[in-house]
This record gives C-alpha cells, sequence and structure tokens, in this order.
C-alpha cells in the first residue's frame, strides 16, 4: 500500500487510466473530481464507462466502476462532482500529489496557483506536485510542477498551441476563401456564440441554424460546401480535439511514474541549484514528427522549461521539430544568473528614444544579436505580459526585422485597406529600437514595457545546458520559484 | 454523433474500417501487458483477437495484479459490436498460421513461454509482429515487418505546396499573364495571392538568364516590386508572406527522386516475385509503377499539381479563381494517372486498386512513406550475438525476457527503478505504445517505428533505433 492521499484532476481519457493506474498501485487514498457527464463521443477511450451509463457524472461512475470491480479493495476512494475552480485552499491542501488529465487551461492555471498559495502560506513546508498530462490525438505531454524547485505551470504557459491561428478581420467579412472563414464569421457575426444560451431546450436547433447560415454565406462567396455538415461545424464550435485510446494510455501512464518516482524518492536534485535532475516536461509525438531515422516515433524534450527552450532557439540547426520549434520560439528569461561586471556596448542608433529610458546592451548579447542578423535577419523583440505567479513575465522572441517599420517603429499586421484604421486596434503600437551597429542586429521593444524594464541590461549567457538572453538590474525583484515572472518597485 | 467522432478526426472512415476488419493475434499468458493492450485495441473497435495464451506449464505468480478477472466478459461493454476472442492451444499454431487471416501477431511473453514460441518457428510469417517487455521503469517495443510497410497518409504535420510557378501550364500562365500588376492601382496590389506576386517576379528575372536562387527573388521582391511597382506596398501581408514563401517560387521535385529510388527497390528481382501478405502494399508498389509510367508518358513535373491549394492573403475573386485552375488541372491529371494504374494493372495481371485509393494517392504523392523490413529475424534480436549496437538498458531488458540475467548489463540501472513493485503504469504505457504501433500498421496511416523504441521511466527517455 502507497500511504499518500492523491488528487486526479479529470475523469476523462487520461483520468480514467489515471485512476485506474492509482488503484493498480494500491495508492491508500483517491479522490477523483470531474463535473462533466459521460457522452457516447467519450466511449472510444474512457472505459470506466459504457452506453448505460451516457449522461451520468463521469466522476461517480468511474469511482463506482472501480468499487464493483475491487470490492475488497481498503482503498479510499471518494468522487467529487464539481467545478475545481469553486473550491478552496482548505481543499486542495488535504492532497500530498495532484496529477491532472484535463482538457482546459484555466483549471490548470487555478491549480497551480493553488499549490504555490499552499507553498506559500507553509513557507514551503507543504509542497504539493501538481502532475499535469494532456493529448491531441497521436501527441501528448507531461509537465511536473513542484512549487519553489521547478518551474510553475504558469511559465511554461507560452508552450501551448494557440487556440486558433488569428484570421484579419478583413479576410472574415470582406475575404473569406475557405469555410473556416465562413464558420467564423457566421460564429462571430450572424450566432454570437457567447449569446448562444448553451442549456436552453433549442441548442440542437442553434447547430442547424448555424449550419444553414454557413452554406448561404459559403455559396455567396462560390466556397466548395462538399465537406459542410454537422460534425464539421461542430468540430470548430467545440474546438474538439482528437483522440484515441493508446495516446491516453501513454500519457496517463507517464503522469503516474513521474508521481511514483517522487513518492519513492528516485529523483534527485541538482545540489547547486536546487533543479529536479530527470526531464520533468516531456512531449510524445506518436505521428512521426521527428524525420531522424534514429527516433523515428518519440521525442521526449526534457529538462525544465526553463531550461529546455533556451538551448533549442540558438542552436545552429533551429528547426529539431515542430513542437520543440514551437516552445523555442517564445521563452522566458531567468533573473537570478546574471553576470553584472560584463561591459556595455553604445547603440549606434536608438529609433523613437524615450526619454530618461534606457535598456543598455551587453558586449556578448551584441555578438550574439548581429550573428542572428546575418544569418536570418531577424530582431529580438523584448516584451512584458502580465502573467506568471508574480504578475510579469518577460517574452523575448526573434521576429524577421520585415515585421518592423525602421523609419516610424510601427509594427505591421493589417492588409491595407481603405478602411484600415478600423482594424489597427493596437494604437501604442510605436516601439522603440536600439540598433547595434549599423546595419546589423536589433533589440525591438515597445515602451510600456521599456518602462518597466529600465535601467536592466540585456546580457547573453553561456551554460552548460545552453545559452541564452537574459536580463538583469533594474528594478526587477525576483519572487517566484523558478524566477521566470516577478514583481517590479516601481507603479506601471 | 458517431461513438468513434474523436478517432475518426486521426484517420478517417478508411482507417476504421481497416481496423473493423483486421484480426489480431496475440501470444503470451494474461499479463498487465496483454489485458491493457487488448483493452486498448477493443476500445478502437477491433473485435477479433486470436489468444495463444496457453504456452508453458511455467509456474505463474498467482499474485499477479491484474485489472480485469475475466478479460473476455469485461471487454464486451467496451465495444459496439460482438467482440471474438478465441483462446487458442500451442498445438494449434500451424493451423491458426496457415488458414486465419491475420493482420498481425502481438508477442508479448518471456522466458519460457518465449522458448516455445520461438521453437514453433516465426520465420514463415508473413504480417507484422510487435514484440514488447517491460520491466520495474523500464521497457521496450520491436516492431518486426515481414514485407515492406507502406503508408500512402503518413499526415506529416507541416507539407511543402508546390505551385509550379517556374513551370507553369498553359491555363495558369494565361492568368497570371493576365494580371498587369504595372497598372494596378495599391489597394488592388494588396488583394493579389502572393503566388501571383512570385510568378510576376520569377518573370522579370528570366531575361537575366542565370540560375535563380531565393536570394535574388527576395531582392527583387524588395527592388523591383517594392521600389518600382507598389511603393506602398512594403507592409502588405501578400507581401510578407510573398517573401517569407519566397523559397516556394522554384518548385521542389526532389520527392521524385525518392519516389523513383522506392520504385526501383519494389520493381527489384526478390520482391518482383514475393507474395503480398497485405493487398495494401502490393497496391502501393503498383501504384508506384504506375506514377513512373504516368511520368514518363506525361513530359513535366507540372503532372502532379494538387487540387488543395492553402489559403492565403487574397480577395475572395482571384483566389476562388486561382483554386479552379489547380482543382481543374489536378483533375484532369487525376484521370490520366488512372489509366496508368488500368494498363500497368493489365499487363501485370493485378487487380486495379480501389478508385479511392488511386486519388488518395495522386493527392498524397509528396507523402508517401516506406518502411522496409530489416534483416534481423527476431531470434536474432534476442540472441546475445547480434547485440553489439544495443543500449545497455534494451541489452538487459532482453537478457531480463530470456531469463538470462547478466549482472553487468543490470549494473547500469538503478536498483530501485527495476524492481520498482509498481510496474503497472509502466506495463500500461508499453500496452499504449503496442496498440498505437498495431494501429498504425493496420491502418497503413502515420509512420510506424523503425523498429526499436527502448523506454527509461527514470529519466523520462525513449529512444529508437534500428536493428
Amino acid at each position: 500500500m502507497m500511504d499518500c492521499k492523491v488528487l486526479v484532476l479529470g475523469a476523462g481519457g487520461l483520468g480514467c487510466e489515471i485512476l485506474k493506474n492509482l488503484v493498480m498501485c494500491h495508492v491508500s487514498s483517491i479522490v477523483v473530481i470531474d463535473m462533466d457527464t459521460i457522452e457516447l463521443t467519450n466511449l472510444n477511450r474512457q472505459f470506466l464507462f459504457s452506453d448505460k451509463d451516457i449522461g451520468q457524472p463521469k466522476a461517480t461512475v468511474a469511482v463506482d466502476y472501480i468499487r464493483r470491480r475491487i470490492p475488497q479493495t481498503s482503498i479510499t476512494l471518494e468522487s467529487v462532482v464539481r467545478d475545481l475552480t469553486t473550491l478552496g485552499l482548505e481543499f486542495y491542501e488535504q492532497f500530498d500529489f495532484i496529477i491532472s488529465g484535463l482538457d482546459a487551461i484555466q483549471p490548470r492555471r487555478f491549480i497551480n496557483e493553488m499549490i504555490i498559495r499552499i507553498a506559500e502560506t507553509t513557507s514551503f513546508e507543504k509542497l504539493i506536485p501538481f502532475i499535469d498530462g494532456g493529448t491531441e490525438g497521436l501527441k501528448g505531454h507531461v509537465k511536473t510542477v513542484i512549487p519553489g524547485i521547478t518551474a510553475c505551470w504558469e511559465c511554461s504557459i507560452t508552450t501551448l498551441p494557440k487556440d486558433q491561428e488569428m484570421l484579419p478581420m478583413c479576410t472574415i467579412i470582406n475575404n473569406p476563401r475557405n469555410l473556416k472563414h465562413v464558420i467564423e464569421y457566421v460564429i462571430t457575426s450572424v450566432y454570437p456564440l457567447e449569446n448562444i444560451d448553451w442549456d436552453g431546450p433549442d441548442v440542437d436547433n442553434i447547430y442547424s441554424m448555424i449550419l444553414d447560415a454557413c452554406r448561404t454565406r459559403a455559396h455567396q462567396y462560390n466556397i466548395d460546401t462538399s465537406e459542410l455538415n454537422l460534425a464539421y461545424i461542430t468540430g470548430i464550435i467545440k474546438r474538439i480535439i482528437p483522440s484515441v485510446s493508446s495516446m491516453n494510455a501513454i500519457i496517463a501512464a507517464n503522469t503516474c511514474n513521474e508521481f511514483l518516482k517522487l513518492y519513492h524518492d528516485l529523483i534527485e536534485l541538482n545540489q547547486e541549484s536546487g533543479e529536479i535532475k530527470s526531464n520533468n516536461f516531456t512531449i510524445v509525438n506518436g505521428a512521426d514528427g521527428i524525420k531522424r531515422n534514429m527516433s523515428a516515433f518519440v521525442r521526449l524534450q526534457g529538462r525544465s522549461i526553463l531550461r529546455a527552450s533556451q538551448p533549442l532557439l540558438f542552436n545552429s540547426t533551429r528547426i529539431i521539430s515542430p513542437i520543440a520549434y514551437k516552445i523555442g520560439r517564445r521563452y522566458i528569461t531567468n533573473l537570478e544568473t546574471l553576470d553584472p561586471s560584463e561591459k556595455l556596448i553604445t547603440p549606434s542608433k536608438i529609433i523613437n528614444k524615450i526619454n530618461e529610458l534606457n535598456l543598455s546592451i551587453s558586449d556578448r548579447a551584441a555578438s550574439r544579436l548581429s550573428q542572428i542578423y546575418k544569418d536570418s535577419q531577424e530582431v529580438l523583440k523584448v516584451g512584458i505580459e502580465s502573467g506568471g505567479c508574480h504578475g510579469f513575465q518577460y517574452t523575448l522572441q526573434l521576429i524577421p526585422e520585415t515585421q518592423v517599420d525602421l523609419s516610424t517603429g510601427e509594427m505591421k499586421g493589417t492588409t491595407k485597406t481603405p478602411e484600415k484604421d478600423e482594424f489597427d486596434d493596437d494604437a501604442n503600437s510605436k516601439m522603440t529600437i536600439f540598433e547595434v551597429n549599423e546595419n546589423s542586429g536589433k533589440v525591438v521593444i515597445d515602451p510600456k514595457s521599456l518602462k518597466i524594464l529600465n535601467n536592466t541590461v540585456l546580457t547573453y549567457t553561456k551554460e552548460l545546458i545552453g545559452s541564452s538572453f537574459k536580463i538583469s538590474g533594474g528594478s526587477l525583484k525576483s519572487s517566484c520559484g523558478c524566477g521566470s515572472s516577478f514583481d517590479v518597485d516601481v507603479d506601471v | 454523433m458517431n461513438r468513434y467522432d474523436r478517432q475518426l478526426r486521426l484517420w478517417g472512415k478508411e482507417g476504421q474500417l481497416l481496423l473493423t476488419q483486421s484480426h489480431v493475434c496475440i501470444v503470451g499468458p494474461e499479463s498487465v501487458l496483454l489485458q491493457e493492450t487488448i483493452k486498448n485495441l477493443v476500445l478502437v473497435g477491433i473485435t477479433s483477437f486470436y489468444w495463444f495464451n496457453e504456452l508453458s506449464t511455467e509456474n505463474r505468480d498467482s499474485t499477479t495484479n491484474l485489472f480485469y478477472d475475466n478479460l473476455i466478459e469485461d471487454m464486451r461493454p467496451l465495444s459496439p459490436n460482438e467482440i471474438s476472442i478465441v483462446k487458442q492451444s500451442i498445438h494449434d499454431w500451424d493451423s491458426v498460421m496457415r488458414n486465419k487471416p491475420i493482420s498481425l501477431m502481438l508477442l508479448l511473453c518471456e522466458g519460457q513461454d518465449l522458448d516455445i514460441v520461438l521453437r514453433q518457428g516465426l520465420a514463415q510469417l508473413q504480417f507484422p509482429v510487435i514484440m514488447s517487455y517491460s520491466r520495474g521503469l523500464y521497457g521496450y517495443v520491436h516492431v518486426k515487418l515481414n514485407e515492406p510497410h507502406f503508408i500512402i497518409e503518413s499526415r506529416p504535420d507541416y507539407e511543402i505546396p508546390s505551385f509550379y510557378l517556374d513551370n507553369p501550364w498553359s491555363e495558369l500562365s494565361q492568368y497570371m499573364e493576365s494580371i498587369e500588376i504595372e497598372s494596378l492601382d495599391e489597394y488592388s496590389l494588396a488583394q493579389l495571392p502572393y503566388i501571383v506576386l512570385l510568378y510576376k517576379v520569377l518573370q522579370h528575372l528570366k531575361s537575366m538568364n542565370e540560375t535563380i536562387s531565393n536570394k535574388m527573388i527576395k531582392d527583387t521582391l524588395q527592388d523591383w516590386y517594392i521600389k518600382e511597382i507598389n511603393l506602398k506596398g512594403q507592409y502588405d501581408l501578400n507581401f510578407d508572406e510573398a517573401r517569407r514563401y519566397s523559397h516556394l517560387a522554384i518548385t521542389n521535385i526532389n520527392f521524385l527522386l525518392k519516389l523513383n529510388e522506392l520504385n526501383e527497390y519494389c520493381q527489384n528481382k526478390s520482391l518482383k516475385e514475393h507474395k503480398w501478405n497485405d493487398p495494401y502494399n502490393e497496391f502501393a508498389t503498383t501504384l508506384l509503377q504506375a506514377l513512373s509510367i504516368y511520368l514518363q508518358e506525361n513530359n513535366g513535373n507540372n503532372v502532379l499539381v494538387d487540387e488543395n491549394l492553402p489559403d492565403m492573403e487574397s480577395s475572395t475573386k482571384h483566389f476562388r479563381t486561382l483554386q479552379k485552375i489547380y482543382q481543374e488541372r489536378a483533375k484532369t491529371s487525376l484521370m490520366k494517372f488512372k489509366g496508368a494504374v488500368s494498363q500497368v494493372c493489365v499487363s501485370n495481371h493485378k487487380v486495379l486498386p480501389d478508385n479511392n485509393l488511386i486519388a488518395s494517392f495522386y493527392q498524397n504523392v509528396k507523402n508517401i512513406r516506406c518502411i522496409k523490413p530489416s534483416s534481423c529475424t527476431i531470434p536474432e534480436f534476442l540472441s546475445n550475438q547480434s547485440q553489439k549496437d544495443y543500449t545497455p538498458i534494451l541489452k538487459a531488458l532482453i537478457s531480463l525476457q530470456n531469463n538470462t540475467p547478466n549482472p553487468m548489463s543490470l549494473s547500469h540501472f538503478n536498483d530501485k527503478a527495476l524492481n520498482l513493485a509498481e510496474n503497472y503504469p509502466t506495463s500500461s504505457l508499453l500496452a499504449g505504445l503496442v496498440s498505437e504501433e498495431a494501429i498504425k500498421l493496420i491502418t497503413h496511416q502515420y509512420v510506424p517505428i523503425d523498429n526499436t523504441l527502448t523506454y527509461d521511466g527514470m529519466n523520462n527517455e525513449m529512444v529508437t533505433g534500428t536493428f
């Protein structure tokens, strides 16, 4: 018997697998929480349910199934049918581990916040590991978060795929070219989704009304409708994610192994940095994402997200796999390991200089920027986003120089149409541009971020694991265990 | 809504049909790995299993930690269809192998059981065999193919489109020439698809009489299009796309070389006389042969046009017109290709592939993949002589599976991780990998491993090697 209390988030494809695995590992106390009811399309993978359970709450049916299958068990099992974001600290602090098989982002952020608050209020005496699994078709991921020790979930939020590609409004309104554009128009302008009563009696009717409206608009623009049917629009409206039993089994088992290693103390910590040594962020791609023969099936990208992303971005072979590439495009800086004694350069030119605001660039950062510029004509865009467990986090992103107008400092974005201004919602987009040398690397930063980053130093460090740009100094004050989000001393 | 909706979105009706029609042979005593694998396969819609469950009289651990008490009964609620799991005795081996329409075999056993299976001989098997073993936080999956495995719908994450702007057919060039960019205003220019800009750049560069490089195209976009044609075009999205996709101005036809090689491989003597086990693989070789004839008869590389023009910034009207031009070209080319397929089938006395398969081959011509069988047999894979290239973990796992553990090879492991009592999740993980490979092999969609994957749960690593 493994003596601990584990909370399983979600009783779906991953949840059923996680629950079964924990029971088979004889975990002494397990609580499953899920607010959903069982649907027909769950049954291709959620093996604790069958046709007769359709309409019943998932958590209850899952626990009942286990009790029926193993009647004599001494495991304490409990089901909670509730929105997990309505529960507070006093609920979550009773657990030793939280394993998640959720399909939405918001509740994960909520849990992340809970475990960090529990860690802080107990002066880091109660650390609840949060092991997060997710799947999409033949791909999946596992992240292990230990508050105060690893990067927190919020830190890796930039690794998430974008919800959908942002389509310019003028495409949707004036130039629809395919069914996606048509549906997007119908669900934003004709039947706005946010106005639909999803629990009302007419909900089935709504889908056919949307379908009709799509058909009419597609005909109007001469767009082929042979693929247009109820399943197609439901897929887009509900953002349905494909799912299969095999990948759910792989990812769920992976989360349970992470739990086992923590429980049995099989994870080593790096004595100096306190980072955990084994990989704690894993991506599995079963669709042949990797082109090399040696690893034709799966690529696991390991390590804390903080570290993993950096070498990927600046390796000479830039694109390692599509997923790794996505991770590499944006990453977060670590405030701690900086060398303050580095030489600074004087930029050859500062476009849109703002009086009394300055960002210094170190010698090493400057030469790296020049190299990148020479290789790919890309410049470094620095930004601050709200988010992270302490309010702010950096984003550093390489963008093609062509995305910035070097004479005005404006970012480009919309198709030129006579009504251009209508679509230009970012009025405050004049960037300050630091040019390292003439016709060479550049740092592009918006005024708001520059205000926060005033008097900081952009540097480039080489470490064992990889090299990366970093920012230090100024009014920054790191306060999150992982260092990627931070407080500032000034009012913004 | 369909019960299988979430997976139909991955492999479509064709893939699902192949799954429901398949027959899976499972070899091994009831174990976590075996139960979990069958569960995953029943869930995706496979209904027919032949199960060699009693092999040796080896004493089994009666405390084995199984989830299902009565596997066959417990599988029934997981499928809307009748499930047939037929237990077979090892004495029936030859008759099952000879008379049953088996799609693939899952070899999930160790020790004495494994010896007995190896004595039955696996050499004459024509279908793929997936072998797996797990221990502690470690495990491996090995896929042994017995004929080349073809994938027409490999479903890559990204596809590079071919526009044939450097080699246009008459309808395409007529349309392109009908657009006089010199006389258009800035708003009309902003509405042009970027491939029109690239075409115009190619035309502009043609007079130069030298090989056109990507840099020349980029420079011309800036120095000619922006400086002479559209002074205000710098921030247009179509200009942005033209710069970003400038490399697509010159059509990359490297895939034809690979397909040609593949066809030559299929036409060599040993494969020509091969009696194909899986009709899908035989169809693929027929289609490859037809492709080579089709390309010879229809000179030029613009005869494999894709009917799906990727979305690009453009007015609806321009996009629709271009889309039609590509669709028409694709339609007539496909007709001609079908002609070539019939010709090959008639002259070689082969069965004509289904129309949908021919169309799918044409559409996926850039994504055709083939995994060639390794010459290493399963007994060779399991024997010590050939283990030079194996990772230490694979070596150790095989020695444990063979029941001949070698203290030296085990020294690489974390002791606690190797003997972890809670092996259930690892077995379940390996069962997930085995089922995923089975699904990929049966549907002929997505690319299977080539050919051995080792899982190291301690370090969260999965490593693939070819042996």
